[in-house]
């Protein structure tokens, strides 16, 4: 029975691999645009629209351009399935490499983010949920509320201007100085996530922070919460044995889209701090037309949130005894 | 450990890496005491000498890691480079290139007159630029002479609007290629310039030059290169600021007033500020009324507020142009035009005089046959400056509104492929807020941006003597032609007005000084340029 429903898991799973892949194909094709503008140079590009339309033409058919869609659609499985995602049209590098460049310094900056916002906020939250008139509950809830309110990039730039302009004890941006080797190397690159990090951080704490609350002060009304209470345990026992466990189910799934979402990057904080990762690169492909780019940029996204909503469905059946009761039973 | 402790802790281990004194700009890792750190927002796309893509690509036009034939030093005439010398015949339909003989290939090559032949074939076949519109021939006469032959008398103009961005390519690398854009070997970057390419670093973002030291011009002064991109003009101002570059260059994309402000008074950075070769303008739309109507054209000219055009698009830098639309900086820019005013009630007059009057009194005029009259405003596409476009149609709209003229926005606003096809193939736009920029406004000039397909420009105007005074501007044989018929266009534009300069702008290129010194600052460019690589010198050397 675990094996067939299994089985069922992975032919579903795969389907929406195969729809997620036809709708990335798809969506990619309805930019508006000629992304031959972006190959050629707007000069060129007009220059021969109007004085040598058959020379654009024969230059559309090269490029793949002028294939039907269904044709273009076949290539593209073919290829995919490979591993093959095809040539950047503008920087002229095999998309695969380009994305990986990408994708890891985005996980270097994300990550950690989401996890210690986890952390902290879950933490946090936890404490001010429980008890809504201690300090905690008051003066955290105000200042994560004020933080949510205010644009992560607008934060930045304050940050940014105060500690690498005025004061110069940061690095403007980029991901590293260059020319590095060793304890230096792994030293420049902390010295320029300082930044970027604390205020990812920041955010994904206040949004963690918010939910954990939200959701210990609907907890801690329970019976059974009474019931713990009216047994002799203390507060903390009460909060950190019955309540967090019961909280960590919805928080985890949060978490875990949190996660999924996250390859795409946080693209204003990439622009302010000049980090070359997945939000500023499927930003440019949109601009300049960049098909291969933005196929596989969505394909890595979409990918990374089914599979956390697989890990979601997993941690679910580990930490609810009723559900992995039922899984098993299945 | 309660919480506030851990709080504490975390704060601590984020910040520790930010404390202590900020580094000198020579202690920062990386930078060599002879190496120029160059700052751009140009992202570093490609490295292929065939594209003009990128930083890489951009870079060249300073006579980088490619050789161009000829080179144009601020805006006043080409100079030698790899064409040490040429002659234009009297027919204007052959040009005479002679170039160096001891010329060699980043791999050792020589450069020989078949790389000559071979490029520029290579740009009348296969890359079909605008940039040698017309070539029809080309022959090698020696072994260090080429003979180009055009179709039309435009042998003089292809000099110049080739200056600075045709360079000479290596047959033995490219002739193999079929599609030169697209082609991914290792030497795509193989030139004959003063510098060649290094290596680039991703994650820093940075690619690395060295100096060539038998290089045909000599051995330049400064041994290594880096060129760094920015996501933003922000970043690249705090980077000067903290030393971290030495000097900015950002083809075609200036930094504004606003972003260059802060370096006003910090120690060994200049603000590097000259006027803007290219500007912002309203063009006309020829093919439909009321544009077409010279008396609706010299309304509009005098119904703008040009002094609040001006300032929007520069700030306190922003001046109020002349009639000509050739901007000051630019060969043969005549200082003796008046700048334009304002006057709605000449504005009035000039409509009821041709007829645009307010048949139904709602307070809006009809066209003379009794239509309703709406014009509608197309405004060029683009991300970056799209929010000073919708400024200057508000102004715009405003203003006609004032004499009585409705006005709307274009529907090619949010639409890219509507703008395109408005503006490039049906080119049926009736009022047009674009740009001239400073690689055509070098030598076309805004006239280009006006003037019909038909007499070799981009714009619709089909006025006999605007087009005929184009065409003989183009036919120039020699700067004084040139300058004259430049003269001749800026009458023609300020009678005939088929387009309006809305602002002489002001444009910033910062640079330090503590580090590198002897700059050259050309107009409109900035100082990395063709000059930089011979003149620019550590200040140690200089002492």
């Amino acid at each position: 029975m675990r094996f067939r429903h299994l089985a069922l898991q992975m032919v579903k799973y795969t389907f929406v691999a195969w729809f997620v892949i036809s709708l990335n194909f798809v969506l990619s094709r309805l930019v508006p645009g000629d992304p031959l503008i972006h190959l050629l140079g707007e000069a060129d590009y007009y220059y021969l629209l109007l004085a040598e339309p058959a020379a654009l033409e024969a230059l559309r058919e090269k490029y793949g351009l002028g294939d039907p869609l269904v044709q273009q659609y076949g290539s593209y499985l073919a290829s995919s399935l490979r591993g093959d995602f095809g040539y950047s049209y503008q920087f002229a590098r095999p998309v695969l490499e380009l994305v990986l460049f990408r994708l890891r310094w985005t996980l270097l900056l994300v990550v950690p983010a989401v996890a210690l916002g986890a952390l902290l906020g879950g933490y946090l939250g936890a404490k001010a949920g429980w008890d809504r008139e201690s300090a905690v509950g008051r003066h955290l809830t105000a200042v994560f509320i004020l933080i949510n309110s205010i644009p992560p990039y607008g934060l930045a730039l304050l940050l940014l201007s105060l500690l690498a302009f005025w004061l110069g004890v940061l690095p403007v941006g980029g991901m590293q100085t260059g020319g590095l080797t060793g304890w230096a190397y792994i030293w420049d690159i902390g010295l320029h996530l300082v930044l970027p990090l604390s205020i990812l951080t920041l955010y994904k704490t206040a949004y963690h922070f918010l939910i954990m609350q939200s959701l210990l002060d609907c907890i801690r009304r329970e019976e059974y919460v009474l019931t713990a209470a009216a047994k002799g345990l203390s507060q903390e026992k009460i909060l950190w044995r019955h309540g967090l466990r019961n909280a960590l189910l919805p928080y985890i799934a949060t978490i875990c889209m949190q996660f999924g979402y996250a390859v795409a990057g946080a693209l204003m904080l990439e622009i302010v701090f000049s980090w070359d990762g997945m939000g500023t690169l499927v930003y440019q492909a949109v601009l300049s037309k960049d098909f291969p780019v933005l196929q596989l940029s969505f394909l890595v996204i979409s990918f990374c949130v089914i599979a956390m909503n697989l890990l979601a469905d997993f941690l679910y059946a580990v930490l609810d005894p009723r559900l992995r009761g039922a899984y098993v039973e299945s | 450990m309660n919480g506030k402790k851990l709080i504490a802790i975390l704060v601590l281990l984020l910040l520790m890496p930010g404390c202590g004194p900020a580094m000198p700009p020579d202690a920062k890792p990386g930078a060599r005491r002879n190496e120029l750190r160059i700052g751009t927002t140009l992202p570093h796309t490609q490295f292929n000498a065939m594209t003009e893509e990128g930083a890489f690509g951009k870079m060249n036009y300073n006579s980088f890691t490619q050789a161009p034939f000829v080179e144009t030093q601020d805006h006043v005439q080409v100079k030698p480079y790899f064409a040490k010398s040429w002659e234009v015949s009297p027919d204007n339909r052959e040009l005479l290139l002679t170039f160096v003989d001891n010329a060699v290939w980043h791999d050792g090559r020589p450069v020989t007159a078949e790389d000559v032949k071979f490029t520029f074939e290579y740009f009348k076949n296969l890359r079909k630029s605008t940039y040698l519109q017309h070539l029809q021939q080309v022959e090698i006469v020696g072994a260090d002479k080429v003979k180009l032959i055009f179709s039309q008398p435009l042998a003089f103009s292809a000099l110049n609007k080739m200056s600075t961005f045709v360079f000479v390519y290596p047959k033995h690398i490219w002739e193999k290629v079929d599609n030169p854009r697209a082609y991914k070997g290792t030497d795509t970057t193989i030139g004959c310039g003063p510098y060649r390419f290094l290596s680039y670093d991703q994650a820093s973002q940075t690619s690395h030059y060295q100096a060539v030291d038998n290089h045909f011009r000599g051995k330049p002064t400064i041994d290594y290169i880096s060129v760094r991109s920015f996501a933003t003009h922000a970043a690249l101002v705090m980077a000067l600021k903290n030393g971290e570059i030495d000097a900015v260059y950002d083809y075609g994309n200036p930094l504004e007033a606003g972003v260059v402000g802060v370096l006003q008074g910090v120690a060994s950075v200049e603000v590097g500020t000259s006027g803007d070769p290219g500007n912002y303008q309203l063009s006309f739309g020829f093919k439909t009324d009321p544009s077409r109507d010279i008396a609706f054209r010299r309304a509009v000219k005098y119904a703008l507020n040009y002094p609040l055009m001006a300032s929007t698009i520069g700030g306190y830098h922003g001046a109020v142009a002349g009639g000509g639309i050739i901007a000051p900086p630019n060969r043969g820019f005549r200082a003796d035009m008046p700048p334009l005013r304002q006057d709605k009630e000449k504005a009035g007059q000039l409509l009821d005089g041709a007829g645009y009057v307010d048949r139904d009194h709602d307070g809006f005029r009809e066209l003379p046959n009794g239509q309703p009259l709406e014009v509608a405003v197309t405004i060029r596409f683009g991300a970056a400056q799209k929010p000073v476009y919708l400024r200057l149609f508000e102004i715009l709209q405003r203003d006609l509104q004032d004499i009585g003229v409705r006005v709307r926005l274009d529907g090619s606003v949010n639409n890219e492929s509507l703008w395109s096809k408005r503006t490039a193939v049906d080119r049926d736009y009736e009022l047009y807020l674009g740009f001239t920029n400073a690689g055509i406004a070098s030598y076309d000039s805004a006239a280009y941006t006006l003037v019909s397909v038909a007499a070799g420009g981009w714009g619709t105007c089909d006025l006999p003597e605007y087009e005929a005074a184009f065409r003989q501007l183009l036919a120039s044989r020699n700067y004084a032609e040139y300058d004259r018929q430049m003269h001749v266009l800026q009458q023609f534009n300020d009678e005939l007005v088929p387009g309006i300069a809305l602002c002489w702008n002001q444009i910033f290129y910062p640079y330090r000084t503590d580090r590198f010194n002897g700059w050259i600052y050309y107009l409109g460019w900035g100082v990395v340029n063709n000059q930089t690589w011979y003149q620019v010198k550590p200040v140690e050397q200089r002492q």
